[in-house]
């Protein structure tokens, strides 16, 4: 609960900001053309976003996918939300990396692939064979109820921090809890360290925007429930109540239209979403701050799994090591700002690295216990 | 009474007196009515496996009450709409001296050509909080516009795409009055508007009525314009509670049960106020004269105006904005999706007709107890919304049929069940204008009874076999529940596509697809009319 | 020159109305066009308290239209309607049907099927309260005859039944003219005889004024207090009956009004010559010495002829078509001078077709004759 505060409280964004305001479009990485080449393999341009935000950045580190056995074959898989479109264009590029590789997936909300999976899995009617998720607790749920097989030790040995990976699921995008602000109405000194200064804090008395339906969310107030337990939870969630907090229906939306646009000052998202409107507009009003060792804190990732009942396991397993390759760890760190879980690759500039962050100490396990969090939310009054 | 004579009498309850057609036409027809009756059997019993005391349990546990309350209110906002909309319009355009009523009733009633999630988009995104609608108002300084979601959104979109039902039965119904009615009204000291109210008010009311309950049931079975409208009904509860974590067992089953009931109550409800006698003293076929506007004449035409405006403008409008500022992108779209959207209406298109065959052919020509049956049972999927089909059927496959779950054949099965009503319709009332003397002088020339039916009454009812497979067809490319709930992964089509992308908020690549679908929507409009003037 | 003489004629005689009662509807000059259609053109009648007036004529002549036109759902062209003195249609006014206190049967009854006998028959009584409306519904059904049917649905009663109540509900508002627009039409024969006698009963008990419409000559000359026989849009000719009947005015009423045939004739001084033999010319009423040297048709009707079996040459004409009615035969004759007129006979005077016969004339009255065109 503590909170320091003081010029040694970090800006991020404002760091870049000089630094981009020259030359924002068309990109020219060292390695290819940057944007969609058309016909033929890609290559590294392709994987790696465009803008003046990512110039500059060295080739990526970790195994090539060059250096990975081919793909071939058919596989199909359940994507947890494809955040706008990025996943689905990482699918894309991989299917067009190899002929002989077909994939085909569905996309739906993490969590309510999660409840699919587990009941196919229980009525021998699996559908995918995969699972990419945004997210750990649907991923934890899922293997929690069994219907995943092990990764392969090649797969799950390529995470380098070893809280993003058991042997049945691995992250391969990691996304911290944040508090975007707008830098008008608040300083950096004036965001506290403590998620519980934002909830008491006179100072954030209706000018704080949230969204309580969207699945990170979720994830964050399961966290806050591991560290704290229920009751705990549920005071901080009327405080927040009593805040009076704007209401949007994703948290791009909390960032992009609240807090930009100044209608709110500030509130809890994940760490990308200021950072996508950032490479879009960097001379908008915003900055990032994170809380430290509390649930506000939490450090989550996207991932993958295999599911039991997968007509191609193997496939499924060498799809997952693609994911963590150096390319496509190049794209997630590029175009969706996220912290990258191999060695080799950095996260995007102004973003601090995973070892920099506080997070508290929380198996990501845990974060299966989704339910509860569920009927909590509804019991409080934010969920109906 | 002997054995030999209780067979005899059972034989005919089932299958009729002595010109009765053959047993195995019966078999076939009662085969094909249990095979679409399956879905709701399976539901009952899934529903009955959780004990209805559990269920009755959820019903205080779960804001499942609160969803009730939800789907009441809509039902009867949306009836009340359509009414207060369709009937002006009916006698403005039969009744009155209007000008340009030929246009208007054709404007009245294309709004039917619009799928109602279409709709439901089109008005998002032109009258949400970050739509068109509200960056215009923000130039002017007005911030915040009244929401386009919830009960009155979805409301007023609903009553925008299903008033033409409305519209359309009470102009039928105003078309066969008999006008001389009113004159005598008249003669006995009652003005034009009091001879309106006493009596040709009361012998529209069956017309009205019949409008309204499409209308209602569109409204309870109505899966995308809550959905998209942020409304909490039936419905769009049961499909989130079918794949969300932390929901009670059995909660999906509950709302389907309760949304049946209610389906229940609405038929018995138009039953019996549309029940009026039919059977008029009176059957003359002058019209009344015409109503003189006057300066009436001005709000009448402002209120045609402004309903063609919501409901075509509108969602036209905004489909051709994304369309013009999507550019060259619109046509990215993958054709892969149109191929996968034709093969399955064309697949349920041609199950559905061949499975109706029997059954019309059977209720047109028999007058059983048992054809009664048979014919009502294939109704089943006319009242039951597809989302409830799409639920049992999942419980169906994952209990019993594995390898059927989430397969095209049993997305094409939702399909035929939800619409075998309309192309038994249509058969059977093409069945019924044939006459039965031509087959039976065909079979005294010789012909075995399939031979009589193949080359005799086949030729004769195609065109409404055709209409018929033609209008399943058409609702199947448009269908939206059961699509989303059924399609096997990785089959995407064109209205799981524009799903999809609205999700994502990338309006600009449905474009193209809600096109398709609205031309879609318009052919099946085109089927149903001339199939109208075919049938006299 | 002929039809001259026909309107002179026409018009120099009283018309009976003014003689009668008071005047109770006066239609003068009354004209109805659609765009270039007339359906009628310049009617003038006169209709008198308490007499039943039936308009006649084929369809297509303009009954019902007129009849429209006096109910108030049509407006005239021209000229001028006056009901109990008021003016209700004419080129500056034009009183509504609602407004005009005008009682009309339809052909087809237009009972309400929603609603019972008795509010059906309640349903024009508007100024009146709940008990004075009762009581006038009572009356009403008890003049119709039908005292117990007050709840029974519309649908459920026989036509004779519907068209009791219909007459009920539009006499119960006392109206001042009662109009019928072919009110037996939608009968079966045999209830047509019956219901004809029964309405004209209601109607004198009541005291009601009426204008019916028929193209029934049978119907209109078995009820009416007079009879107007219209054709294409004009008055041929209105009047009693029985001299409607017997001394049709034109041609076309003549046509019109029982089985008519035409002798043709010539006249002579003293004599007319027709192919039945030479009668005084004193038997063609009206006749004047003008037309000495003339030819004229005579009209006969088959009561005024009889046949009997020629031998050799002796006879007139041949029988070409027998008919056969039940009671009687009427045979067609074709005269030697090519005139074919018809001959009534009763069931047991059997003859064949082909015979040679000779026709006499054998009716008792003055017969009604036409120049020759």
């Amino acid at each position: 609960m503590s909170e320091r505060s003081g010029p040694s409280r970090r800006r991020f964004l404002a760091a870049a900001g000089a630094a981009t305001t020259t030359g924002l479009a068309g990109c020219s990485g060292i390695l290819g053309t940057g944007s969609e080449s058309g016909g033929g393999t890609p290559g590294i341009g392709d994987f790696r976003g465009s803008g003046a935000i990512v110039e500059d950045r060295p080739a990526p580190g970790g195994t090539s996918i060059e250096d990975l056995p081919d793909l071939e074959g058919e596989l199909a898989i359940y994507l947890g939300g494809g955040e706008g479109g990025r996943y689905t264009t990482l699918i894309d590029l991989l299917d067009r990396y190899y002929d002989g590789f077909e994939v085909s997936q569905q996309t739906q909300p993490s969590s309510q692939l999660a409840n699919i999976i587990v009941d196919e899995y229980d009525s021998g009617t699996t559908q995918a064979d995969l699972f990419w998720s945004v997210d750990a607790g649907s991923l934890a749920y899922v293997s929690d109820k069994g219907a995943t097989v092990g990764l392969s030790s090649d797969a799950t040995s390529m995470v380098a921090d070893d809280r993003f990976a058991t042997d049945q699921w691995v992250g391969v995008a990691g996304r911290s809890r944040a508090v975007p602000y707008n830098t008008n109405q608040f300083d950096a000194s004036d965001i506290p360290t403590s998620i519980d200064a934002l909830a008491t804090r006179d100072r954030f008395q209706g000018s704080l925007g949230w969204a309580p339906t969207y699945g990170a969310f979720h994830g964050f107030v399961t966290a806050m429930r591991q560290l704290r337990g229920e009751d705990g939870t549920r005071e901080w969630l009327n405080a927040m109540l009593d805040q009076n907090p704007a209401r949007y229906d994703s948290e791009y939306a909390t960032v992009k239209q609240g807090i930009t646009n100044g209608e709110v000052g500030a509130g809890p998202t994940n760490h990308y979403y200021p950072m996508l409107v950032f490479a879009q507009r960097p001379d908008v009003p915003l900055d990032l701050a994170f809380t430290e060792n509390d649930a506000g804190a939490l450090v989550n990732t996207a991932g993958a799994s295999v599911l039991d009942g997968a007509s191609d396991p193997e496939l499924a397993d060498l799809f997952v090591r693609h994911l963590l390759s150096a390319e496509a760890q190049e794209f997630l760190a590029t175009r969706g700002f996220a912290f990258p879980m191999i060695d080799g690759v950095e996260p995007v500039g102004p973003l601090p690295t995973i070892e920099e962050l506080s997070p508290p100490d929380l198996d990501l396990q845990s974060l299966s216990d989704v339910q509860p969090t569920i009927e909590l939310l509804k019991d409080v009054g934010i969920l109906s | 009474m002997a054995a030999s004579e209780r067979l005899a009498r059972l034989r005919s309850a089932v299958v009729g007196g002595d010109d009765e057609p053959g047993l195995s036409l019966a078999v076939l027809a009662g085969a094909v009515a249990a095979f679409v009756s399956l879905p709701l059997v399976a539901l009952l019993v899934r529903a009955s496996n959780y004990g209805f005391g559990h269920l009755a349990g959820l019903l205080s546990e779960t804001g499942s009450l609160d969803v009730l309350l939800n789907s009441l209110s809509l039902v009867v906002l949306v009836t009340l709409g359509c009414v207060l909309v369709g009937v002006p319009l009916a006698v403005l355009t039969v009744q009155t001296d209007l000008p340009g009523r030929r246009v208007w009733t054709v404007v009245a009633a294309l709004p039917l050509v619009v799928p109602s999630y279409i709709g439901a988009f089109t008005f998002v995104s032109a009258f949400g909080p970050r739509g068109d609608l509200a960056d215009a108002l923000a130039v002017v300084g007005i911030e915040r516009i009244p929401t386009i979601y919830g009960l009155q959104g979805t409301a007023l979109v609903l009553v925008l795409f299903t008033y033409p039902y409305v519209f359309l039965t009470t102009r039928a119904a105003l078309l066969s009055f008999d006008g001389t009615l009113v004159e005598a009204a008249r003669t006995l000291n009652h003005s034009r508007w009091a001879a309106f109210k006493r009596v040709t008010v009361p012998q529209i009311l069956p017309g009205v009525a019949a409008g309204g309950l499409l209308a209602a049931l569109y409204a309870l079975s109505d899966f995308g314009t809550p959905s998209i409208m942020r409304y909490e009904v039936f419905t769009q509860q049961i499909y989130v509670a079918q794949r969300s974590l932390g929901v009670p067992e059995g909660y999906p089953a509950l709302l389907s049960m309760q949304l049946l009931v209610v389906v229940t109550v609405v038929l018995a409800l138009e039953s019996r106020i549309g029940a009026g006698d039919t059977s008029y003293v009176s059957r003359g076929s002058r019209q009344p004269g015409r109503i003189e506007l006057g300066v009436w004449k001005w709000p009448a035409l402002a209120f045609c105006g402004g309903v063609a405006v919501l409901s075509l403008g509108v969602p036209l409008g905004v489909l051709a904005w994304w369309f013009q500022r999507a550019g060259s992108a619109v046509f990215e779209f993958d054709p892969t999706v149109a191929w996968n959207s034709l093969k399955v209406s064309v697949a349920a298109a041609g199950a559905a007709t061949v499975l109706a065959l029997p059954v019309a052919g059977y209720a047109a020509r028999s007058s059983s107890r048992f054809s009664e049956v048979t014919d009502r049972l294939t109704y089943v999927g006319y009242a039951v919304p597809g989302v409830v089909i799409a639920l049992a059927l999942l419980y169906l496959s994952t209990e019993f049929a594995q390898s059927l779950y989430k397969t095209v054949p049993l997305l094409v099965f939702a399909y035929v069940v939800r619409f075998l009503p309309q192309a038994v319709g249509s058969v059977r009332s093409s069945v019924l204008q044939v006459d039965p003397k031509l087959t039976e002088a065909a079979r005294t020339l010789g012909r075995s009874s399939t031979g009589a039916f193949r080359e005799v009454t086949l030729p004769l009812i195609a065109p409404g076999v055709a209409a018929g497979a033609a209008l399943v067809f058409l609702t199947t490319m448009k269908e939206l529940p059961a699509t989303l709930m059924l399609s096997p992964l990785g089959f995407e089509t064109l209205v799981s596509y524009i799903w999809l992308v609205r999700g994502a908020g990338s309006y600009g690549a449905a474009a193209v697809p809600a096109l398709v679908l609205v031309g879609v929507s318009a052919l099946s409009m085109v089927v149903i009319l001339a199939q109208e003037r075919y049938n006299g | 020159m002929a039809d001259q003489l026909q309107t002179t004629r026409r018009r120099t005689e009283p018309d009976d109305a003014t003689t009668g009662g008071d005047v109770v509807l006066e239609l003068n000059g009354v004209t109805k066009a659609y765009g270039a259609e007339t359906a009628v053109t310049d009617l003038s009648l006169a209709v008198r308290d308490g007499e039943l007036l039936t308009l006649l004529g084929p369809s297509g002549c303009g009954k019902t239209t007129t009849l429209r036109m006096l109910a108030g759902l049509e407006r005239p062209t021209e000229g001028a309607i006056e009901l109990a003195g008021d003016t209700v249609a004419g080129p500056e006014t034009f009183v509504a049907a609602e407004d005009r206190g005008v009682g009309i049967v339809f052909q087809d009854f237009a009972l309400f099927p929603h609603l019972s006998v008795r509010e059906n028959v309640a349903f024009g009584l508007t100024d009146r309260d709940g008990d004075a409306a009762t009581e006038r519904v009572d009356e009403m059904l008890d003049l119709v005859d039908m005292p117990d049917m007050g709840d029974r649905a519309v649908d459920q009663l026989s036509g004779g039944q519907q068209q009791r109540v219909a007459l009920a509900r539009s006499l119960a508002p006392e109206p001042d003219i009662l109009l019928l627009d072919e009110p037996f039409s939608n009968l079966d024969v045999r209830l047509r005889v019956e219901m004809r006698e029964e309405v004209r009963r209601i109607l004198k008990a009541a005291g009601v004024t009426a204008v019916s419409v028929t193209h029934d000559q049978e119907e209109a000359l078995s009820i009416s207090d007079r009879v107007a026989v219209l054709n294409d849009g004009r008055l041929e000719q209105v009047g009693d009956p029985e001299g409607v009947f017997e001394h049709p005015e034109s041609r076309f009423v003549a046509s019109f009004l029982g089985q008519a045939a035409f002798l043709s004739g010539m006249v002579n001084e003293a004599t007319v010559d027709t192919a039945v033999g030479s009668y005084d010319r004193g038997l063609l009423k009206g006749l004047t010495d003008g037309y000495t040297g003339a030819m004229v048709d005579v009209l006969v009707r088959p009561d005024d002829l009889r046949a009997v079996p020629a031998t050799g040459d002796t006879g007139n004409g041949t029988i070409v078509k027998r008919q056969y009615t039940g009671p009687s035969f009427i045979y067609h004759v074709e005269l030697d001078n090519g005139d074919v007129v018809r001959c009534l006979h009763n069931h047991a005077e059997d003859m064949d077709v082909g015979e040679p016969v000779t026709v006499d004339l054998v009716s008792d009255h003055s017969l009604a004759w036409y120049p020759t065109e």
